[in-house]
Formats: structure tokens, C-alpha cells, sequence
């Protein structure tokens, strides 16, 4: 048959060469329920025959170009934020986390794009289940919140789509990833008590925190103390527990032993722990919190917005879909941004 | 219910062709400033928005008909320059410029080189040149840039600016560079595993401040993990071209592995009577393509072409110019070449 060599790019040519109108081959992709059974197989058998596909960019485009409302009242086309922590409401009501969401629903719709929630879990959708909903629906953008805890292993079909996820690197197949630049966040907050003039810097946080950051934090963290020895050599604490209240006495007996002037940390319960030893901030311990937040007004650290780390998931994921780059990425890019410095009332 | 803002729409209100305003909305330098600023305003106050989607089908057509004027992005960097396009196929130079041509040519761009050479005309001449060509999206690829290359007034207004690694001292730009960090952590952990406890960094002091102290955060991060490993700044050795030094640091520390930036090393301990990897194990922190037979981590300078591309384009397509309030620095991944020195 003369189909074999011939290679079909559009609609009108597989119409013409199927003998049915444009029409017809239109709705075989887009409404294939209005058109017979039998006619359809054909169209579908003859369409892989010449390598036809639709082009999703383009039919996107049309969609949008044949709409008639308003970009405020009708987004053109939608984004897929996706859950997977065990319970959905993680990232709306947790002060936290919530401007994450925020920032990326802001972006999206400032952008043109809606924001779908799903939610993989044992409990919710199915990945299979999810991936049929994405292909329904057109999606071909999705944000994959990270999970909490440990890495875990996604089974999608990727396809067609732009993946993109967020702050610490916890999923396989690796994505693209927007992050915080932890070296730089470190680095600065050790220049800062530098110049304030502080001698014994103690670091304690999470073991878990550090390891999920790649060990950044500790590797910094060594490099300022060989590099400027006049800011002490409090061996930091990498404490097992997940919170200060926790991991209590170990803090305090290594406070109690090394006597750090300020304590680096990245949690609120500090000052409270502080203050039942008979501590005053910053009379007798200065404090430093690694990741400013709503919960720790008035004090000194680093801080960046969550929804600006949203914010750049979204430019991410556009920037892909019209660079046409779909699918799992060969060479993911992990894109950083800084946190800032801010100087409060607990140095 | 109203219909969403068009080109068509401000172009009838302006007064001008859809053309003028899609050319001006691009900050085509074919327009004047004046009309530009106008039809801007304009959309703003129309609320007109544009879709990502159709942008990104552009792109598709702007690349099926190849590269068309107007789309060029500029490769900036100090005379010699041009050589990047003549060197040698397998150079890092030639890899960086190929790796740029093609990744542009797939999103539809070229790449135009342009060369400031403050001795003899000044940058501004440069960044007329640029604005007179209409090229907005500019890469400086990694070169090392004489003292005060980039004048302090130099803010970038008008342009899209990626840097591609740390070398050309401009800050406050979008930058695509290897993850040094993880690369650190990742090669000491391995000369760990395979049993090595006597473990040496060889740097460049002036690389290590510019990049933030990267490799020896990986380094000592990564060494800290073995408790009854004693560690100290002693393990990180900063001169070169001194090989004398090198070789009584070696010595003295009784190193049995050698981590280092520099693939000489590799020779001037040879010469000194050492067998790699019997006597000391020996990783590269950056191998490059003729050095395969060197244990170390490869970066593909055609990953972080593309990604400086992608990045400056992503700007170009929303229309981002000057330097960024937040800053963004992407960092493309590496492989492990296994060799035969560890």
C-alpha cells in the first residue's frame, strides 16, 4: 500500500487519506464517542500506520484560541500539584508549608494556568488512576510535592508531561528540582556572627535534617571552623530525634559541656528549651534560626519565602513545556535559590 | 463575558500593526524605545496577558523554520573568544560553544559571538552593539575575566544574563554551574569506601573563594562521617606550580589518596617515583574528555550549555531583563568515570 512511506503531520492529510472529512478525524482524538466504532479503529489503525500523533502543544493552543472567556474566569489550560503525604490537608494548613501551595498557585495564575489537586497515596488515587485523569484532562505540567521523610520511588507513566519537584532531592526517578541554596544559607549565617563578633558558635540540629540536605549544612559548617578557628571548635550536634523536645537532654548536656555564645538551629522550640536552662537570649546565648518562618518573629536567621521557591517550580515547568522538554529528565536540573539575611532580637 | 485581551485589540487601540506590537512586547530593538514603553503600558493597562502555551508553540514553529534574525543570543566574553569557535572539537571551549549552537538551533535561537575588549573599545560600545542587533538574551560562558571587565554600571538593564560557572566575577546574575558540593562529597565517599583513611584535597585558593568553598565542604562533610578520622585544614593543600611543596605535603601527611582539581598532579607525582593506584589513589574532581584513563567525575559541558540556554530562553520568554532581584543558580548533575588511578 502507498500509506507505508508516507509520513502525515496534520489532520487534513490523515483525513484525506482515510477518505472521511476533517471533521471526522478531529473527533476521533478529541470526542471519540461521536464517531462509529468501526470508523474510529480504522482511523486509529491508519494514523499509526503513518506515525500521525497529535501534537498536545498545538491542540492545547487551538483549545485555548477557540475559547471565548476571559483569562480571570477561565484558566487556558492546568497545572497538577501533587500530594503524597499521608494526609492531604499537609499542604494548606501547616503555617510552613502552605506558601509553597500559595506561591504556586499564585504563579500559575498569573501565569494562564489552573492548578488541579491530586493526592498518590494508598488510600487516594492510584498512579495508574492519576495518569489517566493527567491524559483526560490535558495536564502536562505536574508539581510533585515532596514526600515526607524518606525517598521513595514513583511509577508513572511519564510521557508527555513536564515533572517538576521541590526542595529536598527525595524521589525516583530524579526530577527537576527547586531547592534552597543550604551552602550559601550556611556560609552567610557563619559570616554574620563573624562579624558580630561571636567566638563559640554552636550548630545542633536534626540528623535527618542534614542528611536529607546531602550533609551540606556539616560541610559548611567544618569549613568555616578550620578556615576561622577565632569562631571556636564547638563540635556541632547532630541530634537523633526528631525535635528539640525529643532530643532534650542530649542538647542540653552538650550546651551544659561546650558552652556555645550562640546556638544555630532550625526550630522554634529553641528559646523554650533555652529558657528552662536559665539561658536569656541574647544576654547570655545568642540564637540563630536557619529557617525563619511566622512562628519566630523578632528573631534573627535566614529567611525565604516558600512561595518564592512556588513561584520558581512554575517558571520551571513552563520554561520545559515550551522548550518541549517532557518526560523524566536525562540530566535533571537542581535550581537553587538564596535565603536572606535577617538581623531580629536574639543576637 | 469578555474575551480575553489580544494583540489585535492593542495594536487598534495603539494605533499600530499587530506586528509593531508583538515585536515591541519582545523588546525588539527594531522598535524605538519610545513605542516600546508605550505599547507596554499599554498592555499592562489592558490587562493583556500572554499564554505560555502558544509561546511555547511558537517556539516549536520559530524552530522548524530555523534560526531567523532577531533570535540570536549573544555569547559575551573578553577577546578570544572567537578562538571558541575554532578550537579543537574535543577542547571544553569548543564543547561549551557547540553544546550552546545546538541547544539554541532546537529552541529556534543562533548564537552570536561578541567580543569586549576594554582595552581597545569601551563596553559600552559592546552593549550597543548588542542592543543595535536586537540580541536580548546574553551567556557569558566561563572564562576568566580580567579585573573590573564588567564595569560596576554594567546592570544589565535590557538583558537576559546567564553565567555559565563562577569565573567572569559578576555578580548578582542567573547562573548554571556543577553541583561541587555533592561532587566533593560524593568522590570522597567512595575513596572512603575503597578503604583509603589518609585522604588529601589539592585546590585552587583563588577558585575555592569565588565558588563558596564547595569541594572542601563536601570534603570535610563527607570525612566527618568516619568518627575516628581526625581531620584539619592541613588536608587541604591551596598552592600550584609548586611541585616540591606538593610532594613534601604528600609525604609529611602520608597521604594514601589524593584528591585534586589539577590532572598535573597526576604526572608530577609519577615522575616523583609513585605508582597510582599502589601507592596513592588519585581522583579528579573535574576529568575531562582526553583523561579517561584518571578516576574522577566527568561534567558534560554540553549539559550545562543546555541548561544555560534553557535558563536564559525561560527568561527571554517572560520577558525578564536586568539583573534579578532573586538570583537562581541551576546546577546540572556529573557521572563517575571510573579509571584506573583509585
Amino acid at each position: 500500500m502507498a500509506e507505508q512511506n508516507i509520513t502525515v503531520t496534520t489532520t487534513r492529510e490523515l483525513a484525506e487519506l482515510a477518505g472521511v472529512s476533517h471533521m471526522t478525524v478531529s473527533r476521533v482524538f478529541k470526542q471519540p464517542e461521536k464517531v462509529r466504532a468501526e470508523t474510529r479503529e480504522r482511523i486509529l489503525a491508519l494514523a499509526e500506520e503513518c506515525g500521525f500523533r497529535p501534537n498536545p502543544v498545538l491542540s492545547m493552543a487551538m483549545a485555548i484560541r477557540n475559547q471565548k472567556r476571559a483569562p480571570d474566569q477561565a484558566p487556558t489550560s492546568t497545572m497538577a500539584f501533587v500530594h503524597s503525604n499521608s494526609r492531604i490537608d499537609t499542604w494548606h494548613s501547616e503555617a510552613h508549608l502552605s506558601p509553597y501551595l500559595q506561591g504556586i498557585r499564585e504563579r500559575a495564575k498569573l501565569l494562564g494556568f489552573g492548578l488541579d489537586e491530586f493526592w498518590l497515596n494508598p488510600k487516594g488515587l492510584s498512579q495508574k488512576r492519576f495518569c489517566d485523569i493527567l491524559d483526560a484532562r490535558g495536564i502536562h505540567g505536574c508539581v510533585v510535592a515532596p514526600p515526607r521523610g524518606q525517598l521513595q520511588r514513583l511509577r508513572l507513566r511519564w510521557g508527555d508531561r513536564t515533572w517538576v519537584t521541590f526542595h529536598h532531592d527525595s524521589w525516583r526517578p530524579l526530577l527537576h528540582r527547586v531547592a534552597k541554596d543550604e551552602n550559601y544559607m550556611m556560609g552567610k549565617s557563619l559570616r554574620e556572627l563573624r562579624r558580630l563578633g561571636y567566638s563559640k558558635v554552636g550548630l545542633a540540629i536534626p540528623r535527618s535534617l542534614d542528611q536529607s540536605g546531602g550533609f551540606i549544612m556539616q560541610g559548611r559548617f567544618r569549613v568555616a571552623q578550620e578556615r576561622h578557628p577565632e569562631t571556636g571548635k564547638v563540635p556541632p550536634l547532630f541530634y537523633a530525634g526528631a525535635d528539640i523536645p525529643e532530643a532534650k537532654s542530649e542538647i542540653a548536656a552538650w550546651l551544659k559541656r561546650y558552652k556555645p555564645d550562640v546556638l544555630v538551629c532550625a526550630d522554634v522550640r529553641a528559646m523554650a528549651l533555652l529558657n528552662e536552662l536559665g539561658l536569656r537570649v541574647p544576654e547570655d546565648i545568642g540564637l540563630l534560626h536557619l529557617n525563619l518562618g511566622l512562628d519566630t518573629p523578632g528573631w534573627s536567621g535566614m529567611y525565604l519565602d516558600g512561595s518564592r521557591i512556588g513561584a520558581a517550580t512554575v517558571d520551571l515547568i513552563v520554561s520545559q513545556i515550551q522548550q518541549n522538554q517532557r518526560g523524566i529528565p536525562e540530566q535533571p536540573y537542581e535550581l537553587l535559590l538564596r535565603p536572606q539575611w535577617r538581623r531580629g532580637e536574639t543576637l | 463575558m469578555a474575551k480575553p485581551i489580544t494583540m489585535q485589540d492593542i495594536a487598534k487601540r495603539a494605533g499600530v500593526t499587530k506586528t509593531t506590537v508583538s515585536l515591541a512586547l519582545r523588546g525588539d530593538a527594531r522598535i524605538s524605545a519610545k513605542t516600546r514603553e508605550r505599547i507596554e503600558e499599554l498592555a499592562r493597562d489592558m490587562g493583556y496577558r500572554p499564554n505560555p502555551l502558544v509561546s511555547s508553540l511558537m517556539t516549536q514553529v520559530q524552530a522548524g523554520r530555523g534560526v531567523s534574525k532577531g533570535t540570536q543570543l549573544a555569547l559575551l566574553g573578553p577577546p578570544g573568544n572567537e578562538a571558541w569557535a575554532m578550537a579543537s572539537p574535543y577542547s571544553y571551549p569548543r564543547q561549551i560553544y557547540d553544546g550552546l549552537r545546538e541547544r539554541a538551533s532546537e529552541l529556534g535561537y543562533g548564537v552570536d559571538i561578541i567580543e569586549a575588549d576594554p582595552a581597545h573599545k569601551s563596553f559600552d560600545a559592546c552593549v550597543r552593539v548588542m542592543r543595535n542587533r536586537g540580541l536580548r538574551g546574553v551567556i557569558l560562558p566561563p572564562f576568566q575575566a580580567p579585573a573590573h571587565y564588567f564595569p560596576a554600571e554594567f546592570d544589565c538593564e535590557g538583558f537576559s544574563v546567564v553565567a555559565i560557572g563562577y569565573s567572569q566575577g559578576i555578580a548578582g546574575v542567573h547562573r548554571v554551574a556543577h553541583s561541587q558540593f555533592r561532587i566533593a562529597y560524593r568522590i570522597t565517599q567512595e575513596v572512603l569506601a575503597r578503604g583509603h583513611r589518609r585522604i588529601g584535597m589539592h585546590l585552587s585558593e583563588e577558585m575555592n573563594d569565588r565558588t563558596g568553598h564547595k569541594y572542601p565542604g563536601g570534603f570535610l562533610g563527607a570525612l566527618s562521617e568516619v568518627p575516628e578520622l581526625r581531620f584539619s585544614q592541613e588536608n587541604i593543600f591551596y598552592a600550584h606550580d609548586e611541585p616540591q611543596r606538593l610532594l613534601d605535603w604528600v609525604k609529611d601527611l602520608k597521604l594514601d589518596a589524593l584528591i585534586t582539581q589539577y590532572p598535573s598532579d597526576f604526572h608530577i607525582l609519577k615522575e616523583a617515583g609513585y605508582h597510582m593506584p599502589k601507592d596513592l589513589g588519585f581522583v579528579l574532581l573535574s576529568t575531562s574528555e582526553g583523561e579517561h584513563h584518571m578516576t574522577g567525575c566527568y561534567h558534560d559541558p554540553f549539559t550545562l550549555s543546555a541548561a544555560a540556554v534553557d535558563l536564559v530562553t525561560a527568561q527571554l520568554n517572560r520577558n525578564e531583563t536586568g539583573k534579578p532581584r532573586f538570583p537562581k543558580t541551576v546546577l546540572t548533575p556529573e557521572v563517575w568515570v571510573e579509571g584506573e588511578t583509585l
